[in-house]
């Protein structure tokens, strides 16, 4: 009973429409070229997907503050400043304090601010809704990114290194699909999860 | 009218708010930020001569080891047993790749190598940045100069394995680490 009254809570509704329904990966085809380069190991994957869901929420959350102030024409500019405040943020404060993380993950903090996911939920949410739901829809579609990343990269690491997060797991004697660690390899394994994941939401039947 | 000034309040307002974000988080992170890499730095010369250090040891450690040294506008890093280092930098395929090179006291030949700062490929061109990969080098003498390349026969003193996959990586390592020592050459001996 106290299942079905929480699917119709808009809290519930808004993390699974980010997670599952209209993930902005398969779904929306957003975030396509941060989650092709950096999915060739789980650990960039994870590293990256947290950047994104912090990036974010925080954003979200600020947008959605100060968006009755926010005057239609500067908009965009409005929400590119706050990205790259906290991005930028983001960066010094992995410098100063998670410094092996900083240098592993390079140049990829800096390509958060780039990331289409970020102001798509600006623009298409924050702006018009309340900071809490705001928030919860940025670390749905944080998780739903985070989620699609995960997925490629475990497909990615196995075939191309035969490791899970640098340990082995194929057996002696396999040899490893160098293809999978390079771009064509990034865009056959996301075609065909794209295509797996979008049967199973049921986003492609025809008439519907 | 109204309108257009409130809007320029607006972006003004917003323009010192960020500004005010980040300088702070600026003026909080910098002096550790500055000490991380000072560490790292003196981190990576330590390893590169394979001198044995614990994490709250680093700084004492290097003073009483390495002697730092400015010849013609370039630093070398010399210890007791009179192996000579060098920083290397250079352009990779995607952004600069930096580190350390420590010669052995003949002044030819590679004792090791340490990248500290790389944005290749993870996995691919990242590679050079992997201890075992750079392991490769040892031994190896700048005689005329060291070739990077696809089956390369190890047992000749120039020769060194090219990353897999990583051929653009592999091209630019082999410059860099060529013009570096080219240049400081006529200084070291």
């Amino acid at each position: 009973m106290k299942l079905v009254r929480l699917r119709y809570t808009k809290w519930y509704q808004l993390l699974s429409r980010g997670i599952f329904k209209e993930n902005p990966i398969y779904a929306m085809a957003l975030g396509i070229c941060s989650a092709l380069a950096v999915t060739n190991r789980v650990e960039n994957a994870i590293a990256m997907g947290v950047g994104v869901t912090f990036v974010l929420i925080m954003s979200s959350a600020s947008t959605s503050l100060i968006r009755k102030f926010i005057p239609g024409r500067v908009r965009m500019v409005t929400y590119m400043v706050l990205i790259s405040t906290f991005v930028i943020a983001f960066q010094l404060v992995l410098q100063a304090f998670f410094f092996d993380l900083s240098k592993s993950l390079g140049a990829y903090t800096g390509l958060i601010i780039t990331n289409c996911i970020v102001m798509g939920r600006a623009e298409a949410f924050a702006v018009k809704n309340p900071v809490h739901f705001s928030v919860i829809d940025a670390l749905a579609n944080g998780l739903g990114y985070t989620f699609t990343l995960l997925a490629l990269s475990i497909v990615r690491e196995i075939l191309a290194f035969g490791t899970l997060l640098g340990f082995q797991v194929t057996p002696d004697g396999w040899t490893n699909w160098v293809v999978m660690a390079m771009a064509p390899g990034a865009f056959f394994v996301m075609a065909i999860y794209m295509w797996i994941m979008r049967t199973i939401a049921k986003l492609d039947q025809e008439g519907a | 009218m109204l309108e257009q000034v409130k809007m320029i309040l607006f972006v003004m307002i917003l323009g010192v708010a960020a500004a005010t974000i980040l300088i702070g988080t600026d003026s909080y992170t910098s002096t550790i930020i500055q000490e991380n890499q000072e560490l790292s730095l003196k981190s990576t010369i330590l390893d590169a001569f394979e001198i044995a250090y614990e994490e709250g040891t680093i700084i004492d450690i290097y003073d009483q080891s390495i002697v730092e040294e400015a010849v013609e506008g370039y630093t070398f890093y010399t210890t007791s047993e009179g192996y000579v280092g060098y920083e290397i930098e250079g352009t990779g395929l995607w952004g600069p790749i930096e580190g350390f090179l420590a010669l052995e006291t003949d002044l030819v030949t590679i004792k090791s190598i340490r990248i500290s700062y790389n944005e290749e490929t993870p996995g691919l061109g990242g590679v050079v940045a992997e201890k075992w990969y750079l392991d490769k080098y040892r031994g190896k003498q700048f005689s005329p100069e060291i070739i990077i390349k696809k089956d390369a026969d190890m047992s000749k003193i120039n020769e060194v394995d090219a990353i897999t996959g990583a051929t653009n990586t592999s091209t630019a390592f082999q410059l860099l680490l060529n013009e570096n020592y080219q240049q400081r050459k006529e200084v070291l001996q």
